[in-house]
């Protein structure tokens, strides 16, 4: 099994769409990296951290005139009313922007889940393997630890990357005012919940080609359930939601309990975690009893 | 002991639309250990299919087979490491170079770099190692193949039409390594549709049709179950021969300018003396050699394809009962 391991990643690691999907997003980082510093550069000195409209908050104290509300307390609320937003970039808000591109992370796991085992049938190298080790069960079972584990560093990794990306222009244009070690600390764990949905997404990628042969066949099947038969079932069915695998993605990926399907991110990890084993298990299967050409 | 026994294999395949083709219909077959088995038989005849069966690749739908002593379906894994395969065209990552992928391989069966180096010289590739798979002509990837196949230094090698794609000193140089494999001591089950290659190759042969094992043995065996051997002259008034050598009681036709002559071959001399009692001298006389090709066309009464290729393999100026060595 280590043998076969070791073939995997090697192989995973020296494939050109992993070094092509790397450099495109490195190249995507570079360009948010550079618009970033550009665009917080011009609202550079624009105001303090927390900025008030004055006129505004004068009208709303007195509208309270009268309330028996304690003078502490109207502060407290027109302050909330009328703050503008701080035109600075503040590194905090990463962790906002990294779960806004959770979907990007996990459109390019089902890619490189999908094409891992299509490109091994696409060009018969599965056959080649299996005259090599003909324990199916372990062959398929490697491969899915190697591009699980690929993903995930590969994930955690670029996630580094954005975030070091966009350091520059918080540090001199914005703020890193909060961006300490608790705030870090939850930062990471964002992350790490956003590969880990990744490698989810990764294996079900994977299961699909097995299952279909082809790495087309995994995207084809991927795009149409998930833009097509979730959409129509939240629109037709909204009792069936919380079993939806787009919602209960999202449950995890913001960390806390998101939308109406009243799931934690645990239990929303559970629902996935299942899907994606009925897939490797069928996948598994019917690996184990299909004739190799 | 014997390296391959398959006793009453049987595949059938199922269609989409109903119905069934059988590719396998009780194929009994039986290698013995060391030499070059040559697996003969038009396309379709089941070549293929016994090699997928045998390793694994396909499941039997009847019968039973042994490698080395272990069925493919249990225990297979057990022996693999002493199996080298070719199975049908080279199935590499044309993105990978060569040696990418023999890395991979290696890695997969443990096995030291050094061994990648050795088996790249053994198939004259070392200078292309570096280079990707697609770049490789046909010839090259099947080469590459081979390499694979060597790279665990197997003592049974199993290829399947390990010639296909290669030109004639291709084909040449696969013969001698077979060969050579051979003499080491190891076993080589080689599959092909070229008669004249399984003739310079192999010493034992069996040939198959529609599933079926029609005959095997030695070569020279089963070359011996054909037609007789006779002679074969060319001579100024072949008209005239054939009168004389009938009249002495043996027959003669003419083909294509030659007397084929229904006679033993060490006879000629016999032969000569008849005809120079009627004042006729040969320009050429010669055993007519009966090939693989006859002996196949004999047995299965088919193979338009297998001469064909066997055909693409000689020169049209020569002789097909001695099949021309590819230069």
């Amino acid at each position: 099994m280590t043998g076969l391991l070791r073939a995997e990643l090697m192989r995973l690691l020296s494939r050109r769409v992993l070094k092509a999907l790397t450099i495109l997003a490195l190249l995507g980082f570079l360009v948010a990296g550079v618009v970033s510093f550009i665009v917080t550069g011009r609202n550079q000195g624009s105001g303090a951290a927390v900025a008030i409209d004055g006129s505004a908050y004068e009208d709303c104290v007195r509208s309270f005139k009268g309330s028996d509300l304690p003078p502490e307390e109207v502060e407290q609320i027109c302050a909330e009313a009328t703050s503008l937003e701080d035109p600075r970039f503040l590194y905090t808000d990463m962790a906002e922007i990294i779960e806004g591109l959770a979907f990007l992370f996990i459109m390019l796991a089902w890619l490189l889940g999908s094409t891992s085992i299509g490109a091994e049938w696409t060009h018969r190298t599965i056959t080649t393997l299996l005259t090599w080790d003909p324990r199916r069960v372990a062959v398929i079972g490697a491969k899915m630890v190697a591009t699980a584990i690929v993903t995930f560093v590969w994930l955690v990794i670029l996630e580094a990357l954005f975030s070091l990306a966009m350091l520059p222009a918080a540090s001199a244009h914005g703020s890193m005012e909060g961006a300490d070690a608790a705030w870090l600390a939850d930062y990471a764990l964002s992350c790490l919940r956003i590969a880990g949905v990744g490698v989810a997404a990764s294996l079900f990628g994977f299961s699909l080609a097995t299952i279909g042969r082809n790495t087309a066949a995994a995207l084809g099947v991927g795009f149409v359930y998930l833009a097509i038969v979730e959409s129509l079932v939240r629109g037709l069915k909204p009792a069936w939601t919380p079993w939806l695998v787009g919602d209960n993605l999202a449950t995890i990926i913001v960390g806390e309990q998101a939308g109406a399907i009243g799931r934690s991110p645990m239990e929303s990890a559970v629902v996935i975690g299942s899907y994606v084993l009925v897939m490797m298990l069928l996948a598994v299967g019917m690996f184990q009893r299909r004739e190799i050409a | 002991m014997d390296v391959i026994e398959i006793r009453g294999l049987r595949k059938t395949y199922r269609r989409f639309r109903g119905g069934s083709t059988v590719a396998l219909d009780g194929l009994d077959l039986t290698v013995g250990q060391g030499g070059v088995f040559g697996l003969l038989g038009p396309n379709g005849s089941g070549k293929t299919t016994t090699i997928r069966c045998l390793l694994g690749l396909a499941h039997a739908s009847g019968g039973s087979c042994t490698v080395l002593g272990k069925e493919p379906t249990r225990g297979l894994q057990d022996v693999i490491h002493r199996i080298g395969a070719l199975v049908e065209a080279p199935a590499m990552f044309p993105n990978f170079s060569g040696r990418r992928n023999l890395e991979i391989l290696a890695a997969v069966g443990r096995l030291p770099k050094e061994r990648i180096d050795e088996v790249l010289e053994q198939v004259d590739l070392s200078a292309r190692a570096k280079d990707r798979v697609k770049t490789y002509s046909l010839g090259m990837r099947q080469r590459l193949g081979l390499a694979a196949a060597l790279l665990r230094d197997p003592e049974l090698l199993i290829l399947d039409e390990p010639a296909n794609g290669l030109d004639p000193a291709g084909i040449r140089e696969v013969r001698e390594l077979l060969r050579r494999l051979a003499a080491e001591g190891r076993t080589v089950l080689v599959s092909s549709h070229i008669l004249s290659e399984i003739q310079q190759t192999c010493d034992r042969v069996a040939i198959l049709q529609r599933g079926r094992c029609i005959t095997q043995g030695d070569v020279d065996d089963v070359l011996s179950r054909g037609r007789k051997s006779g002679l074969l002259m060319r001579i100024v008034e072949p008209a005239r021969a054939i009168d004389t050598l009938q009249a002495n009681g043996v027959s003669a036709v003419e083909v294509d300018g030659l007397l084929e002559i229904d006679y033993p071959s060490d006879k000629g001399r016999e032969v000569v003396q008849m005809l120079a009692s009627a004042g006729l001298y040969p320009d050429e006389l010669r055993p007519h050699q009966v090939d693989l090709e006859t002996v196949f066309l004999q047995l299965t009464g088919e193979g338009a394809d297998v001469a064909a290729a066997s055909a693409d393999q000689n020169p049209p100026d020569q002789d097909p009962g001695t099949p021309g060595e590819p230069s």
